[in-house]
């Protein structure tokens, strides 16, 4: 293997990075939409 | 949702809080200790390392600098590395690290090597890391005909 | 707090805020909705623009991830010290949840900075973490938020409740000029930060789109985040008005 700054092998990075991104934005959103729902819920409770 | 499971979900997320707060204390601790104490000034350039003399002989140190032209031997067979590191300001110290560098490695570049100083001159790395400069160029003509441009902001980096 | 209106502090309006209805808040898809272009685009862009940089080749893509993530973290930080300062200064409620909201977004988008600096950083410097300032800095930034959140999970009393986190998001806010300048006041492996003269105009593009996207994200993220909590909060008063009002054990 030579010593030269060439680098190699960069794609495993850098889907890596894109794909924990959007795991990332996806779980924040369901988590999002979770807490939204149950507020909705406890909303739309009928008075006893 | 009857009182006691309520109860019970009140209690088990106490529980986890609690647990966070303690894991971060626990982070702070490690932060305080074995993070920030030695690491604000987190290399020595080569010049501040000889200038230590004794005081920084066989203790485990960084060094940080840049590669100096033509100086990088390497033996793929065993994977031996030697290469020397400059302040830009006159002082090289010879660096000896075993095992590939990171690709990046190359000569003209910067990096921190993590080791101890020898008593023969020779600094013994453990741990070698390329430090980038803030350039992002895209390898056209214009920018290959201006390597002092990246040699500069790295020295003043590496200066400050 | 005096703003915290308990049901039982206005005895007048309890049997009529128990048949209330709660008027449900507004989605803004519009914003999701930009978000998500942008987000998409932003990334289609970044990687039709961008020619392998001369020294990191195709890892330079991170960088419209990692740096947008640590911007629109310092954003969100920016929003918790103006509402932590409400918060204390005009008791504040509505203040409150929204420094909850900030901080959970910039607490997610520091832990994202975090570990895209360590992808980004393995196969670049040689190590996923070493302990320099900026990463260091970053770290405490990212606890201290975690505690944020951890003590607001285990404080019942709305009103110390608020206070505590104000307390806590000021300290952590001030911890965002630190990071941001560790490089410059320290020697660090991370670089200094760049600026449109050290980054070509190309990757400039890219970040700079990729940069709006994350901010459109986290606008949606917090106002959604905010909306909810308003919206729980007008349940749970329901609740309790309810509960005073008919003795009812729904009290949840």
């Amino acid at each position: 293997m030579p010593v030269d700054g060439r680098v190699t092998g960069e794609w495993p990075y850098v889907i890596a990075s894109y794909v924990v991104t959007w795991v990332v934005f996806a779980a924040y959103a369901f988590h999002t939409w979770r807490a939204w729902s149950e507020a909705a819920r406890s909303a739309d409770r009928p008075e006893p | 949702m009857t009182p006691s499971t309520a109860a019970q979900n009140a209690r088990s997320r106490k529980v986890i809080a609690i647990a966070t707060v303690v894991l971060m204390l626990g982070g702070f601790g490690y932060l305080a200790y074995g993070g920030i104490g030695e690491n604000i000034v987190y290399f020595l350039t080569p010049g501040e390392l000889v200038k230590k003399g004794e005081k920084a002989v066989e203790r485990p140190v960084r060094l940080g600098g840049q590669v100096v032209d033509g100086s990088v031997v390497w033996n793929a067979q065993n994977l031996d590395l030697r290469f020397k590191v400059t302040d830009g300001q006159g002082t090289e110290v010879l660096v000896h690290s075993r095992g590939a560098p990171p690709q990046m490695f190359r000569a003209g570049i910067g990096v921190v090597v993590e080791g101890k100083y020898g008593r023969d001159g020779v600094f013994q790395s453990d741990n070698l890391m390329v430090k980038h400069s803030n350039e992002y160029r895209a390898p056209d003509a214009e920018a290959m005909k201006h390597p002092e441009r990246l040699n500069k902001t790295l020295m003043r980096e590496s200066r400050s | 707090m005096s703003s915290v209106t308990m049901p039982e502090s206005r005895p007048d309006r309890g049997a009529a805020a128990a048949a209330e209805p709660i008027a449900r808040p507004k989605v803004p898809w519009w914003l999701v909705g930009l978000a998500f272009g942008t987000l998409v685009s932003g990334q289609v862009v970044g990687f039709l623009t961008s020619e392998p940089d001369r020294d990191m080749g195709h890892l330079q893509k991170i960088m419209y991830v990692h740096v947008p993530a640590a911007w629109a973290s310092f954003i969100a930080f920016f929003i918790v010290f103006w509402a932590s300062v409400t918060v204390l200064w005009k008791r504040n409620e509505r203040a409150d949840l929204l420094n909850a909201a900030a901080a959970e977004a910039g607490a997610v988008l520091t832990g994202l900075t975090l570990v895209l600096g360590s992808i980004w950083g393995r196969p670049t410097w040689g190590v996923w973490w070493t302990w320099d300032a900026r990463l260091t800095s970053t770290a405490v930034l990212f606890l201290v938020f975690v505690g944020f959140l951890a003590l607001r999970a285990l404080t019942d009393d709305p009103e110390r409740r608020a206070r505590w986190s104000a307390a806590v998001g000021i300290l952590g806010a001030l911890n965002v000029p630190i990071v941001y300048m560790s490089v410059k006041w320290w020697r660090t492996l991370h670089q200094l930060q760049s600026s449109p003269s050290t980054v070509d105009a190309d990757y400039v593009l890219g970040l700079r789109w990729n940069a709006f996207a994350f901010a459109f994200a986290l606008a949606a993220f917090v106002t959604i985040r905010y909306r909810t909590a308003l919206f729980a909060l007008a349940a749970d008063r329901r609740a309790e008005a309810r509960a005073l009002a008919g003795g009812s054990t729904d009290a949840r």
